[in-house]
């Protein structure tokens, strides 16, 4: 970035300095004045640079889009929308649908934010409301590194602590329940399930949605929060009239980046969920997501039909978080406007 | 909550907020327990596996290249992603926050955020159908576009919340004084939103480097194999968690600590830069009143 520092400043004044003296000739009074204005029109060398970094970016999100749309161009000639619908997926006999996976991600998905989300809550009301000044920083700092570590090693956590954990305590123990009578959890032998993905997706959104929701607590200023301490609130009292009333905006936000995660997660996914394409509300048995069945299968892909239609879900995985990104903004939007009505 | 037992009956809402606190308390515990357990096994099962032997060795695993070449993979990946994301990322920050009034600005900063939310493996797909199909093999590079579309964003987003605590009133003096608006940008906003740009980007760097999908798909993904080149550390955890047999799992444990490892090491860096620019803040302070 800096060697064309001198140059590209060069290029762009040496054209005005010729030109003030035949533009200001016209004008009564300081001739100086015409110079500077016409230098503070013409864009400085910095924003052009800066803006054809930012067209860059913009072009790449448009050549990802363009890429995944021409690939998966053939699954939406063949079978258009009934695609998202197709509840079978057996590459052999090619026969592609995505509903299994559309079904499995929003399943995984659902029951990881069902569960991060009250703990989340709760870790970020510890932090801003009862923890001690001299242990909030090490505290903060342990969130931000937790939401850092790779999803790989949460996988790997997964596949060789939790997966068989619950499949000698948890599912004998679910199964023997009065819950497993019910139709949602029948009876199931491998640790690697759904379930296990959605717990393992729930731990890796923790960190993150608890680090959001925290930020968005402590945005509230600190004064209104003491003025509720001095007006005799407890600080409990103070936390839910005071810095909750005015920070739903911020927690539901880190919902949808919390759901986005869970979302968009591959490998914690890909190595706890059992790999199965099968339709399934069964929360004990094995199935598959979108991001999962990408990773599995990419590399092996057998037919070109194969290939589209992982292109096709990638697609999907892309258009969902756009839309997801677009929610959150209303959704921000919406309670900005009902806030101040 | 009525007024009245808010006066009469102030034991009750004590209780109350002990009743909260200790919630709460769970919550923190709920979600510390598998997390530190899940810590606690990484370092214990990694350790035992990890040696000067074990990166000059290769690995049982056939097809596959040792954790060495592993680790040089990881950081040619990570490499190519710094040099074509950060100056994407800092370039579009700046241009956003202090140029992006225009229709490009306003784009780049919603394609920022929701770049920031697109799940990485689908970079790593559109990177192979990019690149990969159009230069061959080069799947490092590949590889490390993919990483450089999930870094880009990040950084921008960190230097676009950066300099906008820069106070305006700086700006502003900047130009009455007669300033350019590069010289300003350059010469008084960034070096006071500095720190900030650079913790953001090392906690950046520690996501990308353990960011294993979208090198599933482009490193992973020359001819159907696992190419020997196109080893990373993270492709290498999975492939050794995945193909069942004791001493391998060890190796991906061992894997998994120098992946935790350098995580922990990026955040504290960012962590001691952070609490340095505290301290050098109150110095910077007579200088620029609102401080930055």
């Amino acid at each position: 970035m800096s060697p064309p520092l001198p140059d590209q400043a060069l290029k762009v004044r040496q054209p005005t300095l010729p030109s003030p003296p035949r533009k200001s000739s016209g004008h009564i009074g300081p001739s100086r004045l015409p110079i500077r204005v016409r230098r503070t029109c013409r864009p400085s060398w910095l924003r052009c640079l800066t803006g054809a970094l930012a067209g860059a970016l913009v072009l790449a999100v448009a050549l990802i889009a363009g890429e995944l749309w021409v690939g998966s161009l053939p699954v939406w000639r063949e079978w258009g929308p009934g695609f998202l619908s197709g509840r079978v997926w057996d590459p052999t006999s090619g026969q592609f649908g995505a509903l299994p996976f559309l079904a499995g991600t929003l399943i995984t998905s659902a029951l990881a934010l069902a569960l991060a989300l009250p703990v989340s809550l709760g870790i970020a009301l510890l932090l801003v409301g009862f923890t001690p000044r001299p242990m909030e920083s090490p505290l903060i700092f342990l969130v931000d590194f937790l939401a850092g570590v790779p999803s790989v090693v949460f996988g790997l956590w997964g596949i060789f602590v939790l997966a068989p954990l619950m499949e000698s305590h948890l599912i004998p123990f679910v199964v023997a329940s009065p819950l497993g009578r019910l139709d949602l959890i029948g009876s199931a032998g491998s640790g690697f399930s759904l379930l296990t993905a959605g717990l393992v997706l729930a731990l890796m959104t923790i960190p993150l949605t608890a680090a959001l929701i925290r930020e968005a607590l402590a945005a509230v200023p600190r004064t209104q929060w003491e003025g509720a301490l001095a007006l005799g609130c407890t600080r409990w009292e103070a936390l839910r009239h005071v810095i909750l009333a005015q920070a739903w905006t911020g927690i539901w936000a880190a919902a949808v980046v919390g759901l986005g995660r869970a979302l968009g997660e591959t490998m914690a996914t890909v190595m706890t969920i059992g790999n199965r394409p099968d339709l399934t509300l069964d929360l004990l048995q094995g199935g598959s997501t979108l991001t999962a069945v990408i990773a599995s299968e990419f590399v092996v892909t057998t037919s070109d039909m194969h290939m589209a239609s992982l292109v096709a879900m990638g697609l999907i995985l892309f258009g969902v978080s756009f839309a997801l990104h677009g929610a959150g903004r209303l959704v921000v939007l919406g309670l900005h406007r009902g806030a101040r009505s | 909550m009525s007024r009245p037992a808010m006066i009469t009956r102030p034991g009750r809402r004590l209780l109350r907020e002990r009743a909260v606190i200790i919630l709460c308390t769970t919550a923190l515990l709920v979600a510390c327990l598998p997390l530190g357990w899940l810590l606690i096994e990484v370092f214990r099962l990694g350790i035992r596996h990890l040696s000067l032997d074990f990166f000059a060795a290769g690995t049982a695993l056939p097809g596959l290249s040792g954790w060495g070449s592993a680790l040089a993979g990881s950081a040619m990946v990570v490499g190519i992603a710094a040099v074509l994301g950060i100056p994407v990322g800092v370039g579009t920050g700046l241009y956003v926050t202090e140029f992006g009034s225009g229709l490009l600005g306003r784009v780049a900063r919603v394609v920022c955020e929701a770049l920031a939310g697109l799940p990485s493996i689908v970079a790593g797909m559109a990177a192979y159908g990019l690149i990969m199909t159009t230069t061959g093999r080069f799947s490092l590079l590949a590889g490390g576009a993919a990483l450089a579309v999930i870094l880009a964003p990040m950084v921008a987003m960190t230097t676009m919340a950066a300099l906008q605590a820069v106070p305006r009133e700086l700006r502003e003096a900047a130009s009455a004084l007669g300033l350019g608006e590069a010289t300003t940008v350059l010469r008084i906003v960034l070096p006071a939103a500095w720190p900030h740009v650079v913790t953001g980007t090392l906690i950046a760097f520690g996501r990308v480097a353990g960011e294993t999908a979208p090198l599933l798909v482009t490193v992973l993904a020359v001819g159907g194999g696992l190419p020997r080149p196109g080893a990373t550390v993270p492709t290498h955890v999975y492939a050794h968690a995945t193909t069942s047999a004791p001493s391998w799992e060890g190796e991906a444990w061992a894997g998994a600590l120098i992946l935790v490892t350098a995580v922990f090491v990026l955040h504290a860096a960012a962590m001691s830069i952070w609490s340095r620019r505290g301290r050098v803040l109150p110095v910077r302070a007579d200088r620029f009143p609102t401080g930055g």
